[in-house]
């Protein structure tokens, strides 16, 4: 209750964390939603005449390229505005199915133990070992390219990151005396686990579920980097900065733009997490 | 007058690491209904571990090596799990050591108080907020209806062990197993409480276990004793007499101390 006063700095920077964080994953949302109505071009169509064009602040730039343009003349701007469709939809639906998987086993290793936890944290430690990279490169190569190969890719590699948090924090509550309460009180294992613990475990999941979609966002970058993606008519930030690397050095800007979108999505992922996971924990936020 | 809960020649046993130690042996306890019947005992005698035996939540390493836990009509020990839990959670309820921890930290009071009502009595929602306010009545607390929408850090280690008495009385049942109830709190709530106690019991005509290593506590609520040393029973008489002539050594150095 007056924790608001006991506590004057982490308050403030705990909703600016949230309301930066929300601003531009809200700014990608929209551009992803929209991009149709927001890009000023079709992001495919070429230019031939007017290829590498400088962006609006530099000398011999162009009033109808707003970011210039890459080596075939087609409008970063567009380009990068569709490039958040791709990098959204990865890192929402990849994210989600990495965390409800490892979500579900890390609750059942915590929960029951035993063989089971054996099993499952064994299957953690061997799948740790594999450099995932390497790992989503072969079985995006195994799986074929495009975009569901991507992201079962991340959910077969991430879902690890889940599982183990979500095992840990299973175990630290299910011993708690809540827990024994909860059994003379006659409920039974399935409502112990997500009527108790797994409220319990929810903030945890929220930071974990926003860090790992910057981290899907990263791996898409990479995986369209090295051509692995979705195919190369469709714009994507990671297969820009592969194209703007011809160029880096008449054109540092073609790379440095998606660049600095992957980054500033991936810092925005990250506070948001943080500050939302204060946000939904009754003690810290009263 | 009828007996509720009759424990005869309990052995209970550790197990660790191929190691076999006694927790109890030759227990031998009976609860008549409507009373309030104290175990006092040092720290270590075994005497959480008989209520988690009664209640079917004793750890792993622990096993229960002969003896028979009636409760009613039905043996305990040997019931299959399901049985035992439908049976015991209903007619079994527990007050527990450490209010600060026995709340679920992330849900409201109010709801964790519904849901034994709701799943026990088969009541609808608002007959289940219904009662649970009546409860929280029962229990003294002021403005419930405020109390039922905050979470367990927002009240006190007194609020919160009212909340829990609250949770053990809700569904009326045979026996309460109050596990050191007022150790958690300071004296003039624990005097409060062990009025609440006393008083809801009588209402409810529930017997009680009343477990607490302080016979001074004992003294205040309880009308049958049982003393208990290195997992035995040694005295077991009412309060009366067990207060003015104890016969046991270890009762009368307790008694001295107090």
């Amino acid at each position: 209750m007056n924790k608001r006063e006991m506590d004057p700095i982490s308050k403030p920077t705990k909703h600016l964390r949230v309301w930066l964080g929300g601003g531009v994953i809200g700014l990608l949302v929209i551009a992803a939603i929209f991009a149709p109505l927001i890009a000023p071009h079709n992001p495919l169509e070429q230019d031939l005449i007017s290829g590498l064009l400088p962006p609006f602040w530099a000398d011999g730039h162009n009033e109808v390229f707003f970011l210039g343009t890459d080596s075939l003349g087609r409008d970063l701007l567009s380009r990068l505005i569709y490039g958040a469709r791709v990098a959204l939809l990865v890192a929402v639906v990849a994210a989600s199915l990495a965390a409800v998987l490892g979500t579900v086993l890390g609750l059942l290793a915590g929960y029951y133990g035993g063989y089971l936890d054996m099993l499952i944290s064994r299957m953690v430690d061997i799948w740790m070992a594999f450099p995932p990279v390497l790992l989503s490169i072969v079985l995006v190569a195994v799986l074929g390219t495009g975009l569901h190969s991507v992201i079962i890719a991340i959910v077969v590699i991430d879902w690890t990151r889940f599982c183990r948090v979500v095992r840990a924090e299973t175990l630290v509550q299910k011993e708690q005396e809540y827990i024994a309460a909860a059994v003379t009180i006659g409920l039974g294992r399935w409502k112990i686990l997500f009527k108790e613990i797994f409220p319990n475990v929810f903030p945890l999941l929220i930071t974990l579920l926003t860090l790992e979609m910057g981290i899907a966002v990263i791996v898409e970058s990479i995986l369209s980097f090295v051509g692995l993606s979705v195919s190369s008519d469709q714009a994507t930030w990671g297969g820009l900065i592969q194209e703007g690397r011809q160029y880096v050095y008449q054109a540092w800007w073609i790379m440095a733009l998606p660049m600095g979108c992957v980054i500033a999505v991936v810092l925005a992922f990250n506070a948001f997490g943080d500050g939302l996971r204060t946000l939904l924990d009754p003690v810290l936020d009263r | 007058m009828n007996t509720v809960l009759d424990i005869r020649d309990l052995d209970l046993v550790v197990r660790h690491h191929g190691r076999v130690a006694s927790i109890l042996s030759n227990m031998v306890l009976k609860v008549q209904a409507g009373q309030v019947h104290g175990l006092v005992g040092e720290s270590g005698a075994g005497k959480s571990m008989l209520a988690k035996s009664i209640l079917g939540i004793l750890p792993q390493s622990i096993a229960i090596q002969s003896g028979s836990i009636r409760f009613g009509e039905s043996e305990l020990i040997g019931m299959d799990a399901k049985h035992r839990r439908r049976l015991a959670s209903r007619h079994i309820a527990m007050i527990p050591q450490s209010p600060m921890t026995s709340l679920n930290p992330v849900r409201q009071v109010g709801r964790q108080i519904t849901d034994v009502l709701r799943m026990h009595l088969n009541l609808s929602r608002r007959q289940a907020q219904q009662r649970a306010l009546e409860l929280l009545n029962d229990v003294q607390i002021r403005s419930p209806s405020r109390v039922m929408c905050q979470y367990p850090f927002e009240l006190s280690g007194g609020m919160r062990q009212r909340i829990l008495i609250a949770m053990a009385f809700s569904c009326e049942p045979e026996l309460i197993i109050a596990d050191e109830p007022t150790t958690a709190l300071d004296v003039t709530v624990q005097r409060q409480i062990l009025q609440l106690i006393k008083h809801l019991q009588a209402e409810f005509d529930t017997a009680v276990l009343f477990i607490s290593h302080d016979i001074g506590v004992i003294a205040k609520i309880c009308d049958v004793v049982s003393v208990i040393q290195n997992g035995c029973v040694v005295e077991c008489a009412s309060a009366n007499v067990l207060f003015d002539q104890p016969r046991h050594p270890y009762t009368k150095t307790m008694l001295e101390g107090l």
